[in-house]
């Protein structure tokens, strides 16, 4: 998979992810994160929460709120189709 | 300048000095000895509640250290590293609300629908009477006695049994305090007061009265069966 497929499989995954799933949570924290190169402490002051609590949600022990899962399931998306659209006019 | 005016949020990296000079302001033997490294680390790897007043002056603050984990690391309990408040703000309801807030965000954040959470821990030197009533009105209860192991900096100054082991008090919050907790949160989110403090809360992402009403209601009914 090039890098472009990976940003956007996770965008379409992540939009249409039915998030009550704990470990699909999971994965839309673990790849948001590798994609956005963002570290569990600085994804943790975005998430307003602490760096343990996201190192648990990415390894899929614990989840948030269903209504703070789709807040940070918004944000990274967010980011990522900003990584996204950058590269892609450099590409 | 409204004087009785009260913002809770989480705390910075820019903080640390300022929770540093709070926190040490006045000696305390039972005190874990700790420099400005650690509070920053405090805030790198814990979520750190603050409160500040009208003038933006930190005058709280509570620490909720959570354990990073891995893959293959089971995950420990969180710690409960008391509360802070300079002695204007004591006896006013303000050091509760910043307990409530820094646990109902734990809960919020780690499985709040779940019957067994990972839960919040708490110790205290063993003649350390102080947080006791801040404990048990927050919901902790005595779990056992533990004894530090030696070599662990920062306890070298407190007082020792006469064997020279160093004794604790462990302390559980019951997964069931949620309840009260998210409803407690809810009320401080939806009155904005504390007594005659009129409050601002920036709260765990997501966090509203009626999704924390709901939770707590959940709970109740799964509780009963």
């Amino acid at each position: 998979m090039n890098g472009m497929d990976r940003f956007s499989k996770f965008l379409d995954k992540a939009k249409r992810a039915d998030l009550r799933d704990k470990q699909m949570f999971s994965f839309v924290v673990r790849e948001g994160l590798a994609l956005t190169g963002m570290s569990v402490r600085e994804a943790a002051e975005l998430f307003r929460t602490a760096p343990g609590t996201v190192s648990r949600w990415e390894n899929g022990y614990t989840a948030p709120a269903l209504i703070a899962r789709e807040a940070v399931r918004d944000l990274l998306v967010a980011r990522v189709s900003r990584i996204e659209a950058s590269l892609a006019v450099t590409a | 300048m409204d004087a009785s005016r009260l913002d809770f949020t989480l705390a910075k990296a820019s903080d640390a000095q300022a929770i540093f000079d709070l926190v040490y302001l006045h000696p305390d033997p039972f005190l874990r000895a700790v420099k400005l490294e650690d509070v920053e680390n405090w805030i790198a790897h814990g979520a750190c509640w603050i409160v500040r007043d009208s003038t933006n002056k930190i005058v709280g603050a509570c620490n909720i250290r959570v354990p990073e984990t891995t893959a293959d690391s089971a995950p420990e309990p969180a710690e409960f590293g008391g509360i802070f408040l300079l002695p204007n703000y004591r006896e006013r309801g303000v050091a509760d609300a910043l307990a409530v807030l820094a646990l109902a965000s734990y809960y919020w954040d780690n499985d709040p629908e779940d019957l067994n959470p990972i839960p919040v821990i708490s110790h205290v030197h063993i003649k350390n009477d102080k947080p006791l009533k801040l404990l048990d009105r927050i919901g902790f209860i005595f779990q056992r006695e533990i004894s530090v192991p030696d070599g662990v900096p920062g306890f070298e100054h407190m007082p020792r049994e006469e064997d020279g082991r160093l004794l604790g008090k462990e302390f559980l919050l019951p997964a069931e305090r949620r309840i009260q907790l998210f409803r407690e949160m809810a009320k401080l989110i939806s009155t904005r007061e504390i007594g005659t403090y009129a409050i601002s809360v920036l709260p765990a992402l997501g966090m509203i009265p009626e999704e924390l009403e709901r939770l707590a209601t959940h709970l109740e009914m799964k509780r009963s069966g």
